[in-house]
């Protein structure tokens, strides 16, 4: 096969949005697919991927040890794989070890990088994780940001190096050596069609403007909150009520203080300009 | 000077100290069931069936690779052939060989083993099984503190005995992440770490393992969690039962090289058959260890 096509996005960009409309693209029926049928597309940080390829569980090795073996593991994937190989990843693009990337260019096909405000994301982020917003925001500014890091318990999922939101932005976008298309969520809500086709092309795909018309229809936010409503979702966190909550753009504006807001833009000016999130004046966008 | 053991119903022959009791009437030159060596391994099998990143397996030939401990040559379910790597620690070689190593000759000698851990309920076995994480270990032992006989932990070994799967009991202790110890009130200090020296907090339990005989099962419970407050237990009924032995097997990737998943369909379907077969359900968030057990604890002992 031509390799992993990753789709990566630090959390709260439209990454799960994305594997919804793609699943939906994919299977191309006559209905919806459910949202908690997303499992041809698993995070690369799933602790069962790890422990059924390797041979022994990441249970009795450090955090370090998993993540030097993780390369290994992609490239077995890609090998192995006998169609289309998409994996969700929310780690930054980072080395494991001197001159080795965890995310290996032989492994790869291409990468479709979500990212979104962050302004937006840090709103949504504090809901997910149960947070208030200050912690949010200084989590999105700290480097040693990671999911899953505590060596005192075992944890759902392996490590995962975050970064901060720019540091995470800029290590996909301008390091990885691949391919990489990127996709803004506020593309993706105001002109979907054109955005979600560029992602499909992108990545090779054969389908029609319609059937990514009508992938696009199943996975409206209306439809995927109410199957949320009555069947739940596997992926939300327990800390938080639902994991459709709004998704709207500019909802900071109603969420984030004054000084919150401008720590965000201070934190991120670089990175915000050049995704214009900041326009040349730098005043804040959406 | 080799050492004798009787662990999963297995005279072992070990080169390397076992965390086990050593056989008590060691005949000698009795031929063992299962041999323990260092030696040369193959660096690749010729013939693998099933290849993952750091294992393979073919029929009756199976090899493990774990960078900067030890290559683990396993024949015919007989012979374990270990490689250690530069720098390896005893204690890293062990740690291995007790999981994935085990697991690999257990199932080339055609026994069941569930990802599970297991204890006794008045004579009979009951069992929690499920992936890593998910409670497995502590619940043995926080049952174990309740009363209940400890059988086995993470590799759980099921045979035939009198006509019933039995549990075959392992090695005689638990490993225990510190979060898990301190719920169980139990000082770290005096434990072992199951990697010395590493940034990893999770620590050898040795526990009292008694049972000498195949412990015939009473119940298997499938442990999964939600991220609900939902706690619940279901009885699975006829068919319904073998999926999830199924899905819980050791290492099921390690069986697909190895040959006979005939054997251990059937095997499946005789667990399912004769014993009461339950889904757990438990939040994610927060392991809520007494009510589960009294929940468990009322449904086992029915």
């Amino acid at each position: 096969m031509n390799g992993i096509t990753w789709l990566a996005s630090y959390p709260k960009s439209g990454n799960t949005w994305f594997r919804i409309f793609l699943t939906n693209l994919l299977c191309d029926a006559d209905a919806p697919a459910s949202i908690n049928e997303l499992g041809n597309m698993p995070i690369a940080s799933a602790r069962g991927l790890f422990d059924d390829n390797m041979g022994f569980e990441a249970s009795d090795l450090t955090a370090d040890e998993i993540d030097r073996l993780r390369p290994e593991l992609y490239i077995h994937l890609a090998k192995n794989a006998t169609e289309s190989l998409f994996l969700k990843i929310h780690d930054a693009y980072t080395d494991v070890g001197e001159n080795v990337p965890l995310i290996p260019a032989e492994a790869t096909g291409s990468a479709l990088y979500f990212i979104r405000n962050p302004l937006d994301v840090a709103v949504s982020f504090a809901h997910h994780s149960g947070w208030k917003y200050d912690t949010a925001v200084s989590k999105m500014a700290d480097d040693a940001t990671a999911f899953c890091r505590k060596p005192d318990r075992l944890h759902s999922q392996l490590r995962q190096k975050l970064l901060s939101w720019s540091g995470h932005v800029v290590s996909w976008v301008d390091r990885a050596p691949f391919p990489v298309c990127v996709l803004r969520y506020e593309d993706m809500k105001s002109q979907p069609l054109e955005s979600f086709a560029r992602a499909v092309y992108f990545a090779g795909l054969p389908h029609t403007r319609e059937q990514i018309q009508k992938a696009l229809a199943f996975s409206s936010f209306d439809i995927v909150q109410q199957q949320e409503e009555t069947e739940g979702f596997h992926e939300k966190s327990s800390s938080s009520r639902r994991f459709f909550r709004k998704g709207q753009i500019g909802s900071w504006r109603e969420e984030l203080s004054e000084k919150q807001a401008q720590q965000i833009v201070q934190n991120h000016r670089e990175v915000m300009r050049r995704f214009g999130y900041l326009d040349e004046n730098g005043a804040i966008v959406y | 000077m080799d050492n004798a053991y009787h662990i999963f119903g297995l005279n072992i022959t070990s080169v390397i100290h076992l965390p086990a009791l050593p056989l008590r009437h060691p005949q000698r030159n009795a031929i063992p069931d299962v041999i323990i060596e260092y030696g040369k391994t193959p660096a690749t099998l010729i013939n693998p069936q099933s290849k993952g990143v750091r294992f393979q397996a073919g029929p009756g030939e199976f090899l493990l690779h774990v960078v900067k401990v030890a290559r683990y040559y396993v024949q015919d379910g007989r012979r374990v052939t270990i490689m250690p790597e530069a720098g390896a620690g005893g204690d890293e070689i062990l740690l291995f060989l007790m999981g994935s190593v085990m697991g690999a000759l257990l199932h080339q000698r055609n026994v069941l083993v569930l990802h599970a851990s297991a204890i006794a309920v008045h004579g009979e076995s009951v069992i929690f099984a499920g992936p890593s994480g998910i409670g497995k270990s502590t619940l043995a032992a926080g049952l174990n503190q309740r009363g209940y006989p400890f059988l086995a932990d993470d590799v759980c070994a099921i045979a035939t005995a009198n006509g019933r799967p039995a549990v075959i009991s392992g090695f005689p202790r638990l490993k225990l992440w510190a979060d898990v110890l301190k719920k169980l009130q139990t000082d770290k200090d005096e434990l072992k770490s199951v990697r010395w020296g590493k940034d990893l907090e999770k620590y050898f339990l040795p526990i009292d393992c008694i049972q000498d005989t195949p412990v015939p099962i009473k119940s298997v419970f499938v442990l999964s969690t939600t991220n609900t407050d939902k706690m619940e237990i279901a009885v699975l009924q006829g068919a319904e039962k073998i999926g999830p032995l199924i899905n819980n097997t050791y290492r099921l990737r390690f069986l697909e090289g190895l040959g006979g998943k005939k054997d251990h369909f059937e095997q499946c379907a005789s667990v399912a058959a004769s014993s009461a077969v339950y889904r757990t359900l438990r939040p994610d968030k927060g392991f809520l260890l007494k009510e589960l057990m009294d929940m468990l604890e009322e449904r086992f002992l029915l």
